[in-house]
């Protein structure tokens, strides 16, 4: 969830229209033009994205929350707009090595990633995953430290089931921040954070003028839940790494009309060759420290994986 | 559960629609989309159609664990599908947003399509909160409805959720029962409401506003070629007997029950023995208790006559004065 998106509430008039006319492209609840793009809930009101901001419509007699399912989507078409794709992925980042947790729909992709704050990790977003692909580096740009996290999840992380702030009426998730995980968590047994090389503490004063600064991105990790499978971990490579990324950017067929199909490929393509493509298989409500020990040690190099 | 408000479809030149009786209609005339609903309440049949389709399909056995991933055979409710398609985070809408998004990204998903293709649907037919269908009547080509005798289907039920068969009977007569309606974690496929069994048929077979061709899961069993290729007719595939009748040994029970034994079934829930557990029709006849049988009976007995499950000795036998009795004081349309 993009908790740390600022947001503008819209006074009355037509600062956020409900169509472009210049559109580009054209969804049910999206419609996008080269430099805006309105996001529409029915019922719950709208949104205007541009390069620099995103003022929120809420319908009358719709308060905080109402535009919650639209936000992260939001936060992904601006990117686009800024010309930068993103993955539909949690990140987070040990020893200045950020990791991708990647996976459509509710497949524990945030509640790895707290079980990885736990140990000491640093988070750098949820769900909006900000991939740059410059002079041969890949690196994901932070977007948020609050994770949205369903009751169970957060039982399973040893965890109050109503530790942080609801996310939306009549919706169980909540958003708790890394500071809320970290309070909470087990004493780090396999990683310690560098702060200098995760654009942290040291790098305070330059992340307050250009922005949370951008971390390598060492591995992407496509979670797959399995009701029947064991825990495990593959790696991808050639066309079904490809093919894995190319499938877990957010608005694919809009990244397509802004970026052009060989922009976005030629993004995809550096994603899949220039990280390392891993699949891991969890078990539906297994225990997410588990998984989360696999992915650390997969990421340190302790653990060893096979190709799929 | 509330019933549609839509004008109904005219059934007259689909026979089958209104029984189990009537001959092949041949295809009907597209309501606008690609999309054909095959639609059943859980455990009547579904993916054997959709295992002997994709073997029809490709003349080849066929992987249970890639049923469903491909295009084709994916299920409505999926919320992969509902969030590819619109762009928005569905574990954060209300179940009311979702009945009314619905429809929209049934809509996206047909447009990729430029012919009859198949998509499961669990949901009964109701009036979502947008107050439209809950699949979008534009993205309908037409509606092939699996049905099954309930007292098989409460066996099947019951060890697919591990759930006392008890339970089952009385959630199949629960005009509130819904699927995946879990709000402590999101499944992958958003709430989906069935209402009672005999409700869940009503509402496709009588109130659909397009043409629905029933498939009734015994005649599968006693004849498969000419089931599935009846169907598949109608549905706008070119299908003929022969290439039928290749996919149907292909995907004979015991190959597929020796495959979920090999390679497991994704589709299986976790705590379940096996998917495939006996493929017969009628093995509530030395399985279900005959208290519960009496009971479904009780509950759905105009629907099951309707549909050839009780003879018109078994209904004389029964109160006349239950609303669920053909000719019953309190019957049903």
């Amino acid at each position: 969830m993009s908790g740390d998106q600022p947001t503008t509430p819209a006074p009355d008039g037509p600062q956020v229209p409900h169509r472009l006319p210049d559109a580009l492209v054209r969804q049910p609840l999206i419609e996008v033009s080269a430099d805006r793009a309105v996001l529409r809930l029915p019922g719950a009101g709208r949104m205007l994205v541009t390069t620099h901001d995103i003022v929120e419509a809420p319908a009358p007699g719709r308060g905080h929350g109402a535009l919650a399912p639209l936000a992260d989507p939001a936060l992904a078409l601006q990117w686009l707009l800024r010309g930068v794709p993103t993955v539909r992925a949690a990140s987070v980042a040990s020893n200045g090595r950020g990791v991708l947790l990647s996976g459509t729909g509710p497949v524990g992709t945030s509640t790895i990633a707290a079980a990885l704050v736990q140990r000491g990790w640093q988070m750098l977003g949820d769900a909006v995953a900000p991939v740059i692909v410059a002079d041969g580096t890949i690196s994901v740009v932070p977007t948020t430290d609050t994770l949205g996290l369903w009751p169970d999840a957060l039982e399973a992380l040893g965890l109050d089931a109503e530790l942080g702030q609801p996310i939306r009426p009549g919706v169980a998730k909540r958003a708790v921040t890394a500071g809320e995980l970290e309070a909470s968590g087990k004493p780090p047994g396999d990683s310690a954070t560098d702060d200098s090389a995760t654009g942290d503490s040291p790098s305070d004063d330059v992340a307050a003028v250009l922005g949370p600064l951008p971390v390598p991105v060492d591995m992407v990790v496509l979670v797959r839940q399995s009701n029947h499978d064991p825990l495990g971990a593959a790696v991808y490579s050639g066309t079904k790494a490809f093919t894995a990324v190319d499938r877990s950017s957010w608005h694919h067929a809009i990244a397509l009309a802004l970026h052009g199909s060989t922009g976005h490929l030629a993004w995809s393509s550096a994603m899949a060759t220039g990280t390392r493509i891993v699949r891991v298989t969890v078990p539906r409500r297994g225990d997410p420290t588990e998984a989360a020990a696999l992915v650390a040690g997969i990421s340190d190099g302790t653990i060893e994986v096979a190709p799929a | 559960m509330a019933p549609l408000r839509w004008p109904r479809h005219d059934h007259s030149h689909h026979p089958t629609a209104s029984g189990p009786d009537g001959a092949s209609p041949g295809s009907p005339a597209s309501s606008g989309g690609n999309t054909v609903w095959l639609a059943s309440y859980p455990k009547s049949g579904n993916t054997w159609f959709r295992a002997v389709f994709t073997a029809w399909q490709t003349g080849e056995a066929v992987d249970l664990n890639q049923l469903g991933t491909k295009d084709t055979s994916s299920i409505a409710s999926s919320r992969m599908r509902i969030e590819e398609g619109l762009g928005v985070v569905s574990s954060l809408l209300t179940a009311d947003e979702v009945e009314q998004l619905r429809p929209r990204a049934d809509e996206v998903a047909d447009a990729g399509f430029h012919a009859p293709h198949l998509c499961k649907v669990h949901d009964a037919l109701f009036t979502g909160a947008g107050g439209e269908p809950i699949v979008s009547v534009a993205a309908t080509r037409c509606a092939l409805y699996v049905v099954r005798d309930p007292r098989d289907v409460a066996l099947s039920y019951a060890n697919h959720n591990q759930w006392d068969v008890a339970r089952v009977v009385a959630e199949m007569a629960d005009e509130r029962h819904t699927m995946a309606r879990s709000t402590k974690a999101p499944s992958n496929q958003v709430p989906q409401r069935l209402g009672t069994w005999s409700e869940h048929v009503t509402s496709w077979l009588d109130d659909a506003p397009f043409a629905v061709h029933v498939v009734r899961y015994e005649d599968c069993i006693a004849n498969p070629v000419a089931t599935f290729t009846t169907a598949l007719r109608f549905a706008g595939f070119d299908a003929d007997e022969a290439s039928v009748a290749a996919a149907v040994d292909l995907t004979r029970f015991d190959r597929l029950a020796a495959q979920e034994a090999t390679d497991g079934f994704r589709e299986r829930p976790t705590n379940t023995g096996r998917f495939f557990r006996r493929g017969e029709a009628g093995g509530w006849r030395d399985e279900l208790d005959p208290d519960l049988a009496a009971t479904i009976v009780g509950d759905h007995a105009s629907v099951m006559h309707r549909l050839g499950y009780l003879d018109d000795t078994d209904i004389a036998g029964l109160d006349s004065t239950s609303s669920n009795v053909p000719g019953g004081s309190g019957s049903p349309r």
